[in-house]
């Protein structure tokens, strides 16, 4: 149980919240805020701004633990 | 029946009483269970071309999703139990096509659902053998956010619990189904919200599935075993009087007959348990709320 597939496999699940943040979080924020005709502040991309937002969102996660 | 005739009974006298009334509502195809099922499933499935088109709202879609996916459990619990069909029936291939394809939409492998659930049954309410212990909570409101802490990354509790009882059974195998599970919802996520569907991965899959996560937990979980504390046949289940009902309670206002017997059909429950209360009250069950 301890091969390099099931190590790479929970390395993966390890970083899941970072991952959720970034992979997830990051495009959902952007598309809600085009959705709904929110201009990010400082001239920035939606999706730049998203991924700002969902990439420390999932680094608080990481961290803690826990998402609430 | 009267009380007053059963009082008299001896424990053998009330157990054949109770079996014979059990064997009753035992047995016939269950078409609720696989109607529901396919229905449920294939609703839930074109949603997503519908929002997507524009045809439905997005909104609509999210509130019937949590509908979906809070409804998805209860058929692949009836195969749970082989109610559809026994091992070695000839619609035994459709026990388990509703099991497996019920829970999808939950991201929930009917391996790991069947043998966790099992292993509820035969250890109901014992902290350190009944997989869903965790939901265990003084009330509702703390019930409802047991569960959400219970789906946190670090959290032990709630499904995450389920890896430690296949690891007790010896069926290390069945983790894998709940590895790919993840895979691969993981991955369909993300690959929707890339390819501008972020929106609707999350109001049509996603979000619904923690709602219904949550609503399961309490009402299949929780309010039928609360509080967990007693172990005995007749006591570590319940009747109890829902605020939405039974069929807003998923049918689970009668789950104390599901756990005596669990091959009778869930519709079943409510008529089983009106004509076995008076066997069930000489028993000493906790049947005094309905």
């Amino acid at each position: 149980m301890n091969s390099p597939v099931v190590r790479a496999i929970k390395a993966l699940f390890f970083i899941g919240p970072l991952l959720f943040g970034v992979a997830f979080l990051s495009p959902l924020v952007a598309q809600s805020m085009v959705a709904l005709a929110i201009t990010p502040p400082f001239g920035l991309e939606p999706l730049v701004f998203g991924l700002i937002i969902g990439t420390g969102l999932g680094v608080t996660a990481q961290i803690r633990g826990r998402w609430i | 029946m009267s009380d007053r005739d059963l009082s008299r009974l001896s424990p053998a006298e009330l157990m054949r009483l109770e079996r014979e009334i059990a064997r009753k509502h035992m047995g016939g195809f269950p078409y609720l269970a696989v109607a529901w099922a396919f229905g449920n499933l294939a609703l839930w499935l074109s949603l997503w071309p519908l929002v997507i088109s524009g045809i439905l709202p997005l909104w609509l879609g999210f509130i019937i999703a949590c509908a979906n996916i809070a409804l998805c459990y209860l058929p692949s619990h009836e195969a749970q139990h082989d109610i559809i069909a026994r091992p070695g029936d000839r619609l035994r291939w459709l026990n388990e096509a509703v099991g497996h394809l019920s829970l999808v939409p939950l991201v929930l492998p009917y391996r790991v659902a069947r043998l966790t659930h099992l292993e509820h049954h035969k250890h109901t309410n014992n902290p350190d053998l009944d997989p869903d212990y965790s939901v265990t909570a003084p009330g509702p409101l703390s019930a409802i956010w047991g569960s959400i802490q219970n789906r946190q990354p670090r959290a032990k509790g709630g499904l995450k619990s389920y890896g430690a009882t296949l690891v007790r059974l010896g069926r290390e195998d069945v983790i894998l189904d709940a590895v790919i599970y993840d895979i691969v919802f993981y991955a369909i996520l993300f690959g929707a919200a890339w390819s501008g569907y972020a929106m609707e991965a999350a109001f049509l899959w996603w979000l619904p599935r923690h709602f219904a996560l949550t609503y399961i937990q309490y009402y299949l979980s929780w309010a039928p075993h609360h509080p967990g504390t007693e172990m005995g046949r007749y006591r570590n289940t319940r009747s109890f009087r829902a605020i939405l009902g039974n069929i807003g309670s998923l049918g689970m206002q009668y789950h104390v007959i599901h756990h005596l017997h669990p091959r009778i059909p869930l519709y079943r429950h409510p008529e089983v348990y009106w004509e076995m209360k008076p066997v069930l009250e000489a028993r000493g069950a906790r049947v005094d709320e309905l």
